[in-house]
């Protein structure tokens, strides 16, 4: 499959799916773009799991979790490893992804309730990642977010180094 | 139930009432089906503390678990929040397929439950392995099943025995 990356930026780039992104207040933050392309297509870009991707997707609020570029911790750090623990456990929206700098380093996760859906947005306050690194609460226009992407579990490692929870193999995709 | 039989592919809600679908829960993996009485029974809540301590080495292990019953979701959620269990409960609570699996438990007329049963599946949802759970010795040690998961590993995966430089 081809790769999703995803930015929080203020210009909407060219070969972007983009939607407008606001706090809870009602103000603008950005753009969220999303690119399905092989190369990173600009330098915040970051790497999620593809099937996030809905360009009929509804609106959305999402919980965006970012650790510093300082200091980007390794995908199976013990502390990203007992959040995905706690998704698999708790997990209550619509969809999550880790978002990934590189095959090794975690810059964030993203993730998505569905706007409609008051269970869902309620859920977002308790997302694990967001008690690891600093995190927002952004609602985002539609069009771009929202097939719901749910882990079976428990396994939780990442496939051929793709974003977790994408679930295959680079040789089972079909 | 025996090795070699092709399920359907069921379409239930889970145990948070989202419908799911058994090919995507079990993905290109090695999956424990796992055909459970309900809540309410003793040696259904001492055979899933063996599963939660296998859980840990699923995890690194790309292997899956999906738990079955007639329980409503509500109450799997709480059954499982309880277990500790991070993997998928689907609820048959209709007994939509309960029937067609032949996975009846006919002795009890309270309940109407499946009759417990472990199943190692693989991605073509063909059944390697079945294990009848209506005594409790007839149902799977986590040895055998470790056994089940490395022999469906070795021939899905086509790196088993990786090249050497």
């Amino acid at each position: 499959m081809t790769p999703l990356w995803v930015a929080l930026l203020q210009e909407a780039p060219a070969g972007a799916l983009t939607a407008r992104a606001d706090d809870v207040a009602g103000r603008r933050v950005g753009l969220l773009c999303l690119w399905r392309v092989t190369g990173r297509p600009h330098p915040d870009a970051m790497r999620a799991d593809p099937r996030i991707c809905d360009d009929a997707g509804p609106r959305c609020v999402v919980s965006l979790a970012s650790t510093p570029s300082s200091g980007r911790p390794i995908a199976d750090d013990p502390a990203v490893v007992h959040a995905r623990r706690s998704v698999l456990r708790d997990g209550r929206a619509c969809a999550v992804t880790l978002l990934t700098d590189d095959p090794v380093s975690i810059a964030g996760a993203l993730t998505i309730a569905r706007a409609e859906r008051p269970d869902e947005v309620a859920a977002l306050r308790d997302d694990p990642f967001a008690r690891l690194w600093t995190s927002r609460l952004l609602a985002i226009g539609p069009g771009v977010l929202g097939v719901p992407v749910r882990p079976t579990g428990p396994s939780l490692e990442r496939y051929s180094g793709q974003p977790w929870p994408y679930d295959r193999f680079w040789n089972q995709e079909g | 139930m025996v090795a070699g039989t092709t399920l359907p592919d069921l379409e239930l809600p889970d145990h948070l009432g989202h419908v799911r679908r058994l090919a995507d829960l079990v993905g290109g993996d090695p999956t424990l089906l796992h055909f459970y009485r309900g809540w309410w029974c003793p040696k259904e809540r001492q055979f899933f503390h063996r599963l939660v301590d296998l859980q840990e080495d699923a995890e690194v292990a790309y292997t899956r678990f999906v738990s079955i019953s007639v329980d409503p979701p509500p109450v799997q959620a709480a059954f499982r929040a309880g277990l500790d269990a991070r993997w998928t409960f689907l609820s048959d609570e209709s007994r939509r397929y309960i029937g067609e699996l032949g996975l009846q438990e006919t002795t009890d007329t309270v309940h109407d439950p499946y009759l417990p049963t472990c199943l190692v599946v693989g991605p073509d949802l063909v059944v390697r392995a079945a294990y009848n759970g209506y005594w409790y010795w007839g149902r799977p040690t986590m040895d055998e099943l470790r056994r089940d998961f490395r022999e469906m590993t070795r021939s899905l995966r086509p790196d088993w025995q990786p090249e050497s430089t």
